[in-house]
């Protein structure tokens, strides 16, 4: 009998889970999954929170039942270090962990593992920023349900001021030069136009986007090139283009330095500081690890053994730095499997990538100002169920690995709403194939032309609300959704 | 009814060249139309599906 522990129930953990739990059912393995927080989130849906089209309910579900009918023992807490060898009383590995829920909160426990999976995801780093955040901050965020009722909140008094004649300014992007997960924002800037359009309001606000990606629709994967209008046209020219269309200003290059009450602070790659105003602001702030330590057996600490100084895992990366010419795919994790101890494996946003893929920019100050790669989405869930089908396979005897599922061999599908409405709505559905460009396969885009698209319309929108019961269905177990993609 | 040259003549400032919004390429009605086609849409919600499948069977196979 293996225990097989799960840090983490976000998209790449849970699928993990889900895939093991199926795979194992009716054997003497045992599942545990650790996940501070009772219920699962679908994150992409959290925009439409955002604006008010949708509930916490109707975004999240109890975790608790649904492992319970998949056999899988939940523990709901936070981690708070790994031993990968054991300690002085322990000598399996073992994780500490400290209880959440009402009735153990603030309770340490340690759980043995013989295979491990780091899938805690990101710390929200409000705190790079000053003033950075709905917690002691002066902007709103969409990142958890909690954050996007509040930004709804602030978003309809702000509708409210609108019709009464007053004018607002919004401003959406990322707060910080080294932030990650442009396309929340990109989807959400364009349904608070939409829902300014459909209150009547829309002529007296200004909205603007500012972020640290070198052009418009950089997405931190270093643009993306598709087929258009009988050219091959870049992704800067797509996102520039949906901008213009609603009316809406754009600040790129941008390190957003400090916020104080309706002033932002930042300053771009050319070394300018300046400051824009605001009554309303969503900026998505910079991922860090979740801060779990390591130690030894002698209880020794091995933090950066196991730890990138960003506080994300290695894994089978290749960490030597080079210069920007010399990435390669190669670089890029396939197993997710850590160098040092070879039952432990990291997916999804918990892991440290190589390098990124967008260039990296210095100001002449020296702030780096471009994006950080993303692993959200089709990638997470990727890394997600090749570790699931690499693990079962070791219980099985292979000595390693068995699957793989490079971001550099994997592709990506991102639908971003830009209006709710059954007929009238629309979304911008792009696809990437590989994330991480691939110019030895494709030596003149990096990627495969015919798997890498870019399209707005209706359609768009009805995918965006099927995938949301889709996935939300899946990660309920309903029946068949081993059947579903992931 | 007023004419052209009933209106009042206000006199036609040039704008301000070359701003953001002078370069990217902007829809045209034609199609914003399609863009909300049921019928066109209808058929390329079927394409789209059928491109992303093709895009996760390669990033699973």
């Amino acid at each position: 009998m293996a225990r097989i522990l799960i840090l983490g129930a976000g998209l790449s953990g849970h699928t993990v889970a889900r895939y093991l739990s199926r795979w194992l059912k009716g054997s003497a393995h045992q599942i545990t999954v650790v996940s501070p927080k009772a219920l699962w989130n679908w994150i992409p849906s959290n925009i439409w929170v955002g604006v008010g089209e949708m509930t916490k309910k109707q975004v999240t579900f109890e975790l608790g039942p649904v492992y319970r009918k998949a056999g899988v023992d939940f523990r709901q807490a936070k981690a708070i270090s790994v031993h990968p060898e054991g300690d002085g009383e322990l000598s399996r590995p073992f994780v500490t962990i400290e209880y959440t829920d009402d009735q153990r909160a603030g309770q340490t426990d340690k759980i043995d593992y013989d295979y491990l999976v780091n899938a805690t995801g990101p710390k929200l780093n409000f705190g790079a920023t000053p003033g950075l955040g709905p917690d002691g901050g002066y902007t709103v965020s969409v990142c958890t349900p909690e954050h996007a009722i509040e930004a709804n909140e602030k978003l309809q008094e702000n509708i409210k001021a609108l019709k009464q004649g007053e004018t607002r300014t919004f401003v959406v992007g990322t707060g910080h030069g080294m932030c990650t997960c442009q396309g929340a924002a990109f989807e959400y800037i364009y349904n608070i136009d939409h829902c300014l359009r459909e209150n009547g309001v829309r002529d007296k606000a200004r909205i603007m986007w500012i972020s640290n990606e070198y052009e418009l629709g950089d997405f931190g994967m270093g643009g993306v090139h598709i087929k258009r209008g009988g050219y091959m046209t870049n992704g800067k020219v797509f996102a520039e283009s949906l901008m213009v269309e609603r009316n809406m200003e754009w600040i790129t290059r941008a390190h957003v330095s400090k916020i104080e009450p309706g002033k932002i602070h930042y300053e771009t790659l050319d070394g300018t500081e300046a400051e824009l105003d605001f009554d309303f602001a969503m900026l998505i702030p910079p991922f860090a690890g979740v801060g779990l330590k390591a130690y030894g057996k002698d209880g020794s600490d091995m933090t950066d053994q196991l730890f990138a100084p960003n506080g994300m895992m290695k894994v089978d990366a290749d960490y030597s730095p080079k210069p920007y010419e010399d990435w390669s795919k190669a670089d890029w994790p396939s197993t997710y499997q850590n160098p040092l101890y070879k039952n432990i494996f990291t997916v999804g946003i918990a892991f440290a990538p190589p390098h990124p893929i967008s260039k990296v920019m210095k100001s002449p100050k020296g702030t780096q100002i471009s994006p950080t790669p993303p692993r959200t989405g089709m990638p997470s869930a990727a890394m997600g169920r090749a570790v699931a089908a690499s693990i079962r396979d070791m219980l099985n005897g292979a000595p390693e690995p068995t699957h793989r599922a490079s971001m550099g061999e994997t592709g990506a599908a991102c639908v971003a709403s830009t209006g709710s409405d059954i007929l009238k709505g629309t979304a911008a559905t792009m696809t990437v194939f590989p994330v991480v460009p691939d110019y030895e396969t494709f030596p003149e885009y990096g990627r495969d032309m015919d798997l890498t698209f870019g399209e707005i319309g209706l359609a768009g929108h009805w995918m965006k609300y099927i995938l949301h019961h889709v996935f939300i269905y899946q990660a309920k177990l309903g029946p068949g959704w081993h059947l579903l993609p992931d | 009814m007023t004419t052209e040259s009933d209106s009042p003549k206000v006199p036609v400032k040039n704008r301000e060249p070359y701003q953001q919004a002078y370069y990217p390429p902007v829809p045209t009605r034609f199609t914003r139309y399609f863009r909300t086609s049921v019928v066109w849409q209808f058929i390329r919600f079927w394409i789209i599906n059928f491109k992303i499948f093709k895009l996760l069977a390669k990033s699973h196979g």
